[in-house]
């Protein structure tokens, strides 16, 4: 079953400079139980697209489209039923667990707060659920360790903490900003295992935003590639692996240490100035005549698997 | 180190603590300390100067000196501690609105903040006491209104660069109303420099109070404040110079004693800031 669908979301926000168009035009599903993958290099709009999602971005965003949540459209929600939306439905998880906790709050006054704002816990009982929530995410110790402050956590445990903030009312839909960005390799693979122990364990769904495709492949069923503002292709993993259709996910994957660290040509365009027609036509090496002036619309190239490129048309 | 630990390293600062500690407990003792009434009147005893029955002398009513300075401590202290919480309080609070919610309502507020930046303070105090009426009561109201604006200021200017933080979104995203973000993730980050200031604030404000007194426009006869004693001493000046030289002494160690304690804090908290000025 569909847990979310987006549909046509545009954000845009005005700038000194222009009109950055960050997400233009996104159509993306979230099935229960489904862990989708958001693929993209710095600065196509994988984070604006996630935080889109709960309405928070700032207040000068022209936001526009449909963001249906169980078919209830988030975007047509006023403040209040958002707040109830927020972390009680769809929670999310940051990309910097260093600066993503608040430095003069104890681990487990944070952690409580969402226990007491979401299902109306008294604190001690909160305090509680958060030392279970703890144990969850493996910090050992948990009942001295919600006395300490953040500092007094190395970053792996700060963010396993923020997964268990995020765990903590069972939300149906996780977005997860680049959640093992700023930790080291050993304890990414730790965060990346709980974290798909813990979406199976409690049949959650999760966006997953990265642009590190190992911890893609590791967690995500479905893999969507964004390239400024677009999707412009969407396959199961095992496929987008085996069978890359769209020349920017061909250079994404060559790009790859394993696969001759082929560096892509060019620069991803500015969000400002885009490009007519197709985004990727200045950086592509197929690009015709009329990839400058047409948008290519999303084609299926298989089963599952839709590409936006005239190549397959 | 704590922050305590780091002031024990500071001899300034600790000399300050001990100074406000031990007056703080003479003006909470003040009816067991004090050796005399410190309004009953003594006539045939009129200014004599410091003996043994009178360590500072009597003042031109035959009043104990000495006494009187007593009480006088437990006035201006608790003035400016109510001063001082009413300052903070308010200050945080617009700071905190204005900081928080921007646009018009910080434009309004910062710019009546401006207004009142613009006027000497004491000056304002001076005008507001005057309306008011000369009364105790009058000049903390007159230096409450005018006073908080520097804490505003202050809170505003953190709770800007705060709100932008990455927690602040993640609290959001958590579903915390804006209320409570304030409350419970904005303001505590923002508290320290309001600490410091509000200790060096409590010496500029006896002096103000002091000030205002002089000019009678604060407490009035027989209240023993000091700057009202200051006041009733200046016709004997050359004669009995005693009658100034202690509450003017108090006034110097009690201010002295506030801003050693606030720098002291101001290091203890500000780290960065040492560091700089080791440099």
């Amino acid at each position: 079953m569909t847990l979310l669908r987006i549909q046509d979301l545009k954000a845009y926000f005005s700038t000194g400079d222009g009109i950055v168009k960050a997400v233009n035009g996104v159509n993306l599903e979230i099935d229960e139980n489904e862990t989708l993958g958001l693929i993209g290099e710095t600065g196509c709009g994988k984070t604006v697209l996630g935080l889109s999602i709960l309405r928070l971005l700032s207040e000068n965003t022209k936001v526009e489209g449909k963001i249906l949540y169980r078919g209830e459209d988030l975007l047509k929600l006023n403040e209040e039923e958002m707040r109830k939306i927020r972390g009680k439905e769809i929670a999310m998880i940051f990309q910097n667990p260093l600066t993503s906790m608040n430095p003069v709050l104890t681990v487990g006054t944070q952690i409580s707060e969402p226990f007491e704002l979401h299902k109306g816990l008294k604190k001690k009982d909160a305090i509680k659920k958060v030392i279970e929530m703890l144990k969850l995410v493996r910090i050992p110790s948990p009942s001295e360790r919600i006395k300490e402050y953040p500092h007094e956590f190395s970053g792996g445990m700060r963010q396993r903490a923020m997964i268990a903030m995020g765990l903590a009312c069972e939300p149906s839909l996780i977005i997860a900003d680049e959640p093992t960005k700023g930790l080291d390799v050993t304890i990414q693979a730790q965060v990346v295992e709980l974290m798909k122990e813990l979406t199976t364990s409690t049949k959650t769904s999760m966006l997953l935003i990265t642009h590190d495709l190992g911890v893609a492949a590791e967690l995500c069923d479905n893999i969507a590639v964004m390239y400024p503002g677009e999707i412009v292709e969407y396959a199961d993993i095992k496929e987008l692996f085996k069978n890359p259709k769209h020349p920017y996910t061909q250079g994404f994957l060559d790009s790859l240490p394993g696969r001759g660290l082929k560096p892509m040509d060019g620069m991803s365009p500015s969000l400002i100035n885009l490009p007519e027609g197709c985004k990727f036509h200045p950086r592509c090496p197929f690009a015709r005549e009329r990839c400058k002036s047409m948008r290519p619309e999303m084609v299926e190239v298989g089963k599952n698997h839709f590409v936006r490129c005239f190549l397959y048309d | 180190m704590s922050i305590v630990q780091q002031l024990k390293k500071d001899k300034l600062a600790m000399i300050g603590a001990i100074i406000i500690f031990f007056l703080a407990g003479i003006a909470i003792l003040a009816p067991y300390i004090a050796p005399y009434d410190a309004i009953e009147l003594d006539l045939k005893n009129r200014l004599s100067p410091p003996d043994r029955n009178h360590l500072m002398g009597t003042d031109n009513l035959g009043r104990d000196v000495f006494s009187r300075i007593i009480y006088g401590t437990r006035i201006s202290l608790s003035m400016a501690t109510v001063v001082v919480m009413i300052v903070m309080l308010l200050g945080i609070a617009m700071g905190t609105i204005a900081g928080y919610c921007g646009g018009t309502i910080d434009g309004a507020i910062m710019r009546m903040v401006d207004v009142l930046l613009a006027f000497p303070n004491i000056i304002l105090a001076l005008v507001i006491a005057g309306i008011l009426g000369p009364s105790l009561t009058n000049v903390m109201i007159a230096l409450s209104a005018i006073w908080w604006v520097g804490y505003a200021r202050i809170i505003r200017g953190s709770v800007l660069s705060v709100k932008e933080k990455e927690f602040v979104e993640a609290v959001r995203a958590m579903g915390c109303s804006d209320a409570s973000i304030a409350v419970r993730h904005v303001l505590p980050n923002v508290l320290s420099p309001v600490i410091v200031l509000a200790t060096l604030d409590m010496g500029h404000i006896i002096l103000s109070i002091a000030a205002l007194s002089f000019l009678g426009l604060g407490a009035q006869p027989p209240i023993p404040e000091w700057g009202t004693m200051l006041n009733e001493g200046r016709p004997f000046m050359e004669t009995a110079p005693h009658l100034m030289i202690f509450p003017g002494l108090m006034i110097m160690v009690v201010v002295l004693a506030f801003n050693f304690l606030g720098d002291g804090l101001r290091d203890a908290l500000d780290p960065r800031m040492k560091e700089v000025m080791m440099k």
